[in-house]
């Protein structure tokens, strides 16, 4: 091995390996900043602004049109190493769960739920209801959804109304599992969609 | 005072590394692969159609990533190239499931390794990112085994390609530095996946134990049965972070090392068996194996070229 070769594979490892520490401590400092750990609230305000700087020091900050962002982004995202490794951490989320309520001519009411083939896009389902409940993409959330239920449309023609709801599992504690309390479910969203006009209302 | 920390840091870097461990990254890459195509066969279209024939359009996702990063591949850019040849989508994507299979066969056999491990790189990378609104992390660690091995010396002597195409073995430390880049990098993420976890109060008083196994879909095990161990949960809890967090100081020593594999894998086993994250588990043991399996570390650069 050239001690050039030598040189650019260690110049590489030392930029691929900051790069790592970078988008680990920003999704770290970004968790730390919601308050959602055991971390004192007074302490929020520092986590935030560390969250700023590892942000502004990706990139993540400029315009996306900036091209060191665009060719930032791109390396991390071809690398796998655009996110972070927290799972389940700090806390496991409450599970999602779609519904679709199909009203037909005659009065008659059916439900129907996105479902798959398999445990394996069983698993991907369950992450894709998990971005659609976060509270700062209502917009992107309805689109979804719109989509989601033009595609029911297309498999029950006649169907007039499509009322979509979206809500989360709420998951009781072990004491409160041995007192008899099971799941329940929680409407977030709810969104109604009729043959002449797509969006009627927005209310849960 | 310099000569000696640049001299200690190109041992630790580039040590005399054999290629057990490549082969182990290269076939148990090609079994993920396989495994992941066979388990989305059937919701292959379901996930990655365009708008109007999956329930989850692949175009949304698409449109989200050219916002971000519009160099990174994704399965728009194969059936745009299709709609040139004037062959449609429908034909596209099972093209692409039946490529994606075959490069992990020839991951698992060794058979042209390097145009596999690109193959199956950008197959993956393409299907998780045209469904990126429902990938999660296991395509995460698909992508960073798929990418550390396209870029590292293959093939390893176990490979077809070693016995039937005559490729000459690549420098014994080059095989050590790529080795270490994946040690060094799991490091990381089980000191920051730990530390993200201590954070949490669930964690501690294992509440997030019993809250992960009881979410539906991973549920694989009735609640009603794990109540009665619910006395553990605190201890997993913390157990876990803490294998987590000790990850990286003690996965390098020589007695603790292999126990501290040996937890993490039965950690990933546990995981995959309690909550039906089989493809979690399999690609978590792999890199784990490959990286510190065959031989710990601090040993193989004192082995004799």
């Amino acid at each position: 091995m050239t001690r050039s070769a030598t040189r650019f594979r260690v110049f590489g490892l030392a930029l691929h390996l900051t790069l790592v520490v970078l988008v680990c401590s920003h999704e770290t400092f970004s968790v730390l900043a919601q308050g959602l750990t055991i971390s004192p609230r007074g302490l929020n305000r520092f986590w935030d602004k560390a969250t700023r700087l590892t942000a502004s020091t990706l990139g993540l900050s400029l315009p996306a049109s900036n091209p060191f962002r665009a060719i930032m982004l791109s390396y991390l995202e071809c690398s796998g190493i655009e996110s972070g490794y927290g799972y389940f951490a700090p806390n496991v989320p409450d599970s999602c769960k779609l519904v679709f309520e199909l009203h037909y001519t005659d009065g008659t009411i059916g439900y129907e739920l996105p479902s798959v083939n398999s445990s394996a896009a069983g698993l991907r389902l369950v992450t894709f209801l998990e971005k659609l409940v976060r509270p700062e993409s209502d917009p992107f959330r309805k689109f979804v959804i719109k989509t989601m239920v033009s595609s029911v449309w297309h498999e029950h023609p006649d169907a007039t109304r499509i009322r979509a709801v979206l809500g989360t599992i709420k998951l009781p504690g072990p004491t409160e599992f041995e007192k008899g309390q099971r799941n329940e479910d929680e409407v977030l969203f709810a969104y109604e969609f009729d043959r002449t006009e797509p969006f009627e209302s927005t209310k849960p | 005072m310099i000569r000696p920390v640049r001299e200690r840091l190109q041992v630790f870097l580039f040590p005399v590394e054999g290629d057990k461990w490549l082969a182990i990254l290269r076939v148990g890459l090609g079994l993920q692969v396989l495994l992941y195509a066979l388990a989305l066969k059937w919701d292959w279209n379901y996930l990655l159609a365009g708008k109007g024939k999956g329930q989850i359009s692949r175009d949304l996702a698409e449109a989200l990533l050219s916002l971000e990063s519009p160099a990174v591949p994704r399965l728009g850019w194969f059936v745009s190239l299709g709609a040139h040849s004037g062959v449609g989508e429908e034909t596209i994507l099972p093209l692409t499931w039946i490529l994606l299979f075959f490069a992990g066969s020839c991951l698992v056999v060794g058979f042209y390794s390097r145009l596999a491990a690109v193959l199956g790189w950008l197959l993956h990378l393409s299907a998780a990112k045209s469904g990126g609104l429902a990938s999660y992390g296991v395509d995460n660690f698909m992508t960073i085994g798929l990418f550390y091995l396209m870029t590292s010396p293959l093939p390893d002597r176990y490979a077809l390609d070693w016995r039937f195409r005559k490729t000459t073995p690549e420098d014994s430390r080059a095989r050590g530095f790529f080795r270490r880049v994946l040690q060094l990098h799991l490091c990381l993420i089980y000191f920051f996946s730990g530390l993200t976890k201590a954070l949490g109060r669930g964690w501690w008083d294992g509440s997030n134990i019993w809250r992960a196994l009881i979410r539906p879909s991973f549920n694989v095990l009735p609640a009603e049965m794990l109540i009665k161990w619910k006395i553990l949960f605190p201890i997993a809890g913390v157990s876990i972070w803490l294998l987590e967090i000790g990850y990286p100081f003690f996965v390098w020593h020589r007695k603790l090392g292999r126990i501290w594999l040996t937890c993490i894998c039965a950690m990933h086993l546990m995981i995959g068996l309690t909550m039906g994250m089989y493809l979690f588990a399999l690609i978590m043991i792999v890199l784990n194996l490959a990286a510190f399996g065959p031989k710990l570390a601090f040993i193989s650069h004192r082995t004799p070229e």
